[in-house]
């Protein structure tokens, strides 16, 4: 019996480790709601919106934030100084900043901040607080994760209490772009200093919404900020209600526990449709799932090999057949809906035939075998996608052994190069911006160049668009930018995800952004 | 028996060290940089490396190891890698949420085996016999991730009487107690009816029952105290696998607990969250097991801790 016992005990640690390490959660926003907020759903004075996402923020510190998820939860307690129009035209405009201008030599960009507007701690906003703000992210000591993004940025100068001069060492068109993701939001400086690295518990933004109760792993309840400069938000809680089970997630919605959910799987669109109160909507997202290819050695080292690739997959079957047409068919690395993001590139159709007989030209008549990796619940989907391109690869001869394995893992062994050739991954577009991508992408020294690819006229090209200050010029670098990568193929683009969302009874005013976020600053119940 | 407990006490610290050692030496060889992780996807190598600073994962693995330990004697548990909460405030709440769900989940599990398997016991071959041994059978094989969503689906969606979730209230709790309580019920009433069985057949029970004693006494005087030593051996164990288990209950509950924390924080590669977790798992099983042995004295006077 004894024994029986540590046996027992070990089998407990082992479990824990292995679950750890086999199975990767869905990437999901997350938080809090009482759990009879749901059953007085048909009461109107309804103030109180529940939303069930998957994964909890990690910080509330969006300067150390990595994820989306964790931006997402964010934005609704901070702002930046720049923000997007409009989901279709996604042009970049002034949030905290009215307006902005940019000097001839295009490295100084003067931004006029709005006026009177406080944080929620009570600090004032204003230039001094926006260039406390960069100092602090750029702040080598800190070590924000995310800091090399934002450097290109040299310094900031506080011009009079309402200007701020953001000043870059080369010039940078996209910069407005680059204002926008969570990483640049603005803190209140009061905070930073105050609470330092656990600023994450004590939030102080200027958003619609205050952060309330979190209680980690379970819900984070944020309340009106009823001083918001803006439009006041109609409700008076949102709750993040952390719901990790996909099909626990759909379930809330229908027992009305929840109100809105997102993340939700193709295949419960149907069933959830059926059960009456819930809407199901889908929207346009930036998020890229392709196939990247090791080109600097056999056999992607092949062109022909790599076009042969692009004709094996039959994306058609795999958006409808997994998908339940929740996404669009890519032609190329840029989710086209991108502003500057190439809607004219060369479509690869599924043709085995085309694909066999280039794979013979390219001296391989009988195929190859290649090592295939792709992750678990990372992606809508990614697990049974990747087994389809397996059976599809086989078609045409290309034996590719399929490993899952750990979002985590994957991030270790991608940059190696040596332990796979294909690899099925996505690419968001957190600036909204193609630059952002296509220089960690594809250039020689990408962070996410994972496929070795080193071209001298894309690294040239993808120079040359971020300094073109001009937009129609700089589209027109781009379009060059991404045929040239199309031509030298490192992706089997697969497909654009669209976001699928359900919404419970009476939710209303909720806008779905391409870059998943969702604002909930103008939500109510009708 | 106190000099028997204190024994058993001390030795839980060497115990607690080579748990420690050898999670933290897993942790180190499973493959998987946390500061890639903490960087996330698109961070420059500057950037990875700013983070491994901070965080003292550059150096030398030994220190690492004694400067938590250090720590830890000292009563800081550390920060997590990946929210950087203070550990002690990501643990206490998930540990009590799941203390309560293990522990209501046996008292059910146990109440609910003890009867079933002293009936099937005393009524054996029976109808009631045979339903409650399929029930076990299905108890022990079913996974609590598809009772759990399958309670949930049949009591919060389609009739409406249960939250799915939700710890604040009371009426929260029930559903992802009883999912967790179905398979230690099943084991308690397999082991309970065949330890009554068995014990039934003995001698001693027979001279019982010669002598005139009613059924009942023999029974519950003779038979059951004897079979209860195994019972409670059996639901000690449960409970101690119930601590660290309970991983998917909680996840289909979304219900914040230990054993979800420690899979989260071994996917983020969250070293000083899953030394934590780990050990917390191991110290309630080891004393669960002495709580056991106690009791083992207390049920069976032969036994004696002097």
């Amino acid at each position: 019996m004894k024994r029986m016992r540590y046996l027992a005990l070990v089998m407990v640690l082992v479990m824990l480790l292995s679950v750890g390490c086999s199975s990767s959660g869905g990437e999901a926003p997350g938080a809090e709601a009482p759990s009879e907020a749901g059953s007085e759903a048909s009461t109107p004075a309804k103030t109180t919106l529940v939303y069930g996402v998957g994964v909890d923020a990690t910080t509330m510190d969006p300067h150390f934030a990595n994820n989306t998820p964790t931006g997402n939860v964010s934005f609704q307690v901070h702002e930046n100084l720049t923000a997007f129009d409009d989901p279709k035209t996604m042009k970049p405009v002034g949030k905290l900043a009215k307006d902005w201008k940019i000097s001839e030599d295009g490295l100084t960009w003067t931004f006029n901040l709005r006026e009177g507007i406080t944080f929620h701690d009570g600090a004032p906003f204003n230039a001094e607080a926006v260039k406390k703000n960069f100092d602090r992210i750029l702040n080598p000591d800190l070590g924000a994760p995310r800091r090399s993004n934002f450097k290109m940025i040299d310094r900031l100068e506080v011009v009079d209490e309402y200007t701020v001069n953001i000043i870059t060492n080369v010039p940078y068109a996209a910069l407005p772009q680059l204002l926008t993701c969570y990483n640049a939001s603005i803190l209140s400086p009061k905070a930073t200093e105050e609470y330092g690295d656990q600023y994450s518990a004590h939030a102080s933004g200027t958003g619609p919404f205050k952060l309330g109760e979190w209680i980690p792993g379970e819900s984070m309840t944020l309340d009106r900020n009823d001083n918001y400069w803006g439009e006041k938000p109609s409700l008076e809680k949102l709750v993040f209600k952390i719901i990790p089970e996909d099909a626990s997630r759909v379930m809330a919605v229908q027992t009305g526990e929840v109100d809105y959910i997102s993340n939700v799987p193709p295949f419960e669109i149907e069933n959830l449709k059926s059960s009456g109160d819930v809407t199901v909507e889908m929207h346009e997202g930036f998020r890229t799932i392709y196939l990247g290819m090791v080109i600097n050695r056999p056999p992607f080292d092949n062109i022909k090999v790599r076009q042969a690739l692009n004709y094996a997959i039959d994306r058609d079957a795999i958006i409808n057949d997994f998908l339940e047409g929740s996404a669009t068919y890519a032609i190329g690395p840029e989710a086209t809906s991108i502003p500057g993001a190439s809607s004219d590139l060369f479509k690869y159709t599924y043709d085995p035939e085309k694909a066999k007989a280039l794979l013979a030209e390219a001296g391989y008549p009988d195929g190859f075998e290649i090592r295939f990796v792709s992750p678990h619940g990372r992606y809508i989907m990614d697990r049974q996608i990747a087994e389809a391109i397996q059976a599809q690869l086989s078609k045409v001869g290309i034996k590719a052994n399929l490993q899952i394995l750990d979002f985590s893992l994957l991030l270790n062994m991608l940059p190696t190069g040596k332990d796979a050739e294909l690899m099925l991954m996505g690419k968001g577009s957190p600036a909204s911006d193609p630059d952002f991508d296509l220089t960690n992408y594809f250039t020689t020294d990408g962070t996410n160049n994972w496929y070795f690819i080193s071209d001298p006229k894309i690294d040239e090209l993808t120079e040359k668009q971020r300094a073109t200050m001009d937009l129609n010029e700089r589209y027109e670098v781009l379009q060059e930018l991404q045929e040239k990568v199309q031509e030298e193929l490192p992706w089997a683009s697969l497909h654009y995800e669209r976001q699928i969302v359900a919404l419970g009874k009476g939710v209303a005013g909720v806008t779905v952004w391409p870059y998943e976020y969702i604002d909930f600053s103008k939500a109510k119940f009708e | 028996m106190f000099k028997y407990l204190k024994r058993r006490l001390l030795m839980l610290i060497p115990l607690l060290l080579v748990v420690s050692i050898i999670v933290f030496s897993m942790i180190h060889l499973m493959p998987g940089d946390p500061a890639m992780i903490i960087a996330g996807e698109g961070a420059s190598q500057a950037d990875i490396e700013a983070v491994k600073h901070k965080h003292g994962l550059d150096k030398p693995l030994f220190v690492q190891y004694f400067t938590w330990l250090g720590n830890i004697i000292r009563g800081d548990f550390g920060k997590s890698l990946r929210t950087g909460r203070p550990i002690s405030q990501e643990i206490g709440f998930r540990f009590v949420n799941t203390i309560k769900l293990a522990t209501l989940a046996i008292v059910i599990g146990s109440i609910l085996g003890l009867v079933m398997g002293i009936v099937s016991a005393t009524k054996r071959y029976s109808f009631f016999d045979n339903v409650t041994m399929v029930i076990a059978m299905v108890g022990v094989s079913i996974t609590p991730f598809y009772l759990g969503l399958m309670s949930i689906l049949l009591f919060s969606v389609k009739l409406g009487w249960l939250p799915m979730m939700g710890v604040e209230s009371w009426k929260g709790w029930i559903l992802p107690a009883t999912t967790l309580a179905f398979r230690p019920a099943a084991m308690i009433a397999r082991m309970t009816r065949s330890n009554m069985l068995e014990i039934l057949g003995q001698d001693y029970i027979l001279s019982a029952r010669a002598l005139g004693l009613p059924n009942k006494v023999v029974f519950v005087k003779y038979a059951l105290r004897n079979a209860l030593n195994t019972v409670v051996t059996v639901i000690g164990l449960q409970l101690g696998l119930l601590m660290g288990g309970a991983v998917m209950t909680e996840t289909v509950f979304s219900l914040p607990g230990i054993g979800r924390l420690a899979v989260e924080s071994i996917k983020g590669r969250d070293f000083p969250s899953i030394q934590v977790s780990v050990l917390l798992i191991a110290l309630s099983f080891v004393i669960i097991n002495l709580a056991v042995d106690i009791l083992y004295a207390i049920i069976n006077p032969r036994i004696s801790y002097n």
